[in-house]
């Protein structure tokens, strides 16, 4: 008997075989942010820690929060609070640099 | 089963609803749904705003003292941190399937979803006996913020890269507290067999603060540990 589940909710569920991808693909991530660190590359060593994390983070928002199967209204409102960080971060900046 | 009068029991919240019945103010089941995660999402957002915060501290603290930075952050154990974060990493993953199964899982057969919160919780215990013996070993150094007793290059400012990293770190612990206690809960709730395919949205919704946590984490790892290793 189909249920209300099997309508709405089955659809955008990843499979099993997908979480298990995601994982391994996460701690390959991982290890390359250990490694790439004792690389001695100077300023760029932030700046690529920081995209290697982006693209973990996208990946644990995308598939294990189910981002992807979500209403766009969840999309809206997390994508709201990035957006006031990023307003407040730029705020706090605007001082800091500014000083002498 | 709701009582005449229309009040609320607290037994109620432990008694199995057939979740196709839509009642009051919910027009539909999705729209019940979407709330739901709307509403952990809008939680999440909030939470985003706090830890983004303390992230703008450390930006302006880094790029003020990014000296001191780079110096104190090799007194923090690497292999700890990335055994850390593939604990929370793996963690996410059984979180993740733990909600997976919920969904497949009729009612009164819940064991699967309950194992593999079980195992999520372990290993978020894991890391916090991971970081309680980092911790520990700081204190042991004195490099713990009121108990500071560091002698060394940087020495002047010293302090504040530990300040930042245990606020920052201790807060991110205290998140993992509060799931794992959370956690505890719900394998106990699931072994009763209070969730199936048609009432998971509980641990749907824990499952994303779970996810939430370890993304902090994500960041938090190559922020503290990984400034500029020997």
């Amino acid at each position: 008997m189909k249920t209300v589940g099997d309508i709405i909710f089955k659809k955008e569920e990843p499979p099993a075989s997908v979480l298990f991808l995601v994982w391994v693909g996460l701690l390959l991530l991982l290890l390359i942010t250990w490694r790439v660190a004792y690389i001695r590359l100077g300023d760029f060593n932030l700046i690529l820690a920081l995209i290697i994390g982006i693209a973990k983070a996208a990946l644990v928002l995308w598939v294990f929060m189910n981002l992807r199967g979500s209403p766009k209204l969840v999309l809206l409102l997390f994508g709201m609070a990035l957006v006031m960080a990023f307003i407040g971060t730029l705020l706090t900046f605007s001082d800091y640099l500014m000083r002498a | 089963m709701r009582t005449t009068e229309g009040r609320f029991r607290m037994s109620e919240l432990f008694e199995i609803q057939n979740l196709d019945v839509v009642e009051e103010p919910y027009a539909t089941v999705e729209q019940r749904r979407e709330t739901a995660q709307s509403g952990m999402w809008l939680f999440l957002g909030t939470e985003v705003m706090f830890f983004g915060g303390l992230f703008a501290t450390y930006t302006v603290y880094r790029h003020l003292y990014g000296e001191t930075f780079r110096v104190m952050s090799r007194h923090l154990d690497v292999s700890l941190g990335t055994l850390n974060t593939a604990v929370l990493l793996t963690s996410s993953l059984t979180m993740a399937l733990a909600v997976h199964a919920i969904k497949e899982a009729e009612p009164k057969d819940s064991k699967k979803t309950a194992w593999y919160l079980l195992l999520t919780l372990l290993f978020g215990v894991c890391f916090l006996g991971i970081k309680t013996v980092e911790w520990i070993a700081d204190y042991h150094h004195g490099l713990f913020p009121g108990h500071w007793m560091y002698q060394g290059p940087q020495e002047s400012t010293a302090e504040l890269f530990f300040c930042v990293y245990f606020a920052m770190v201790g807060l991110h612990a205290l998140h993992v507290v509060i799931g794992v206690v959370l956690l505890c809960v719900f394998v106990i709730l699931t072994k009763r067999g209070q969730y199936s395919r048609y009432r998971f949205m509980p641990i749907e919704v824990l499952g994303l603060y779970w996810h939430y946590v370890d993304l902090v984490w994500i960041f938090l790892y190559p922020l503290f540990y990984l400034v500029d290793p020997i």
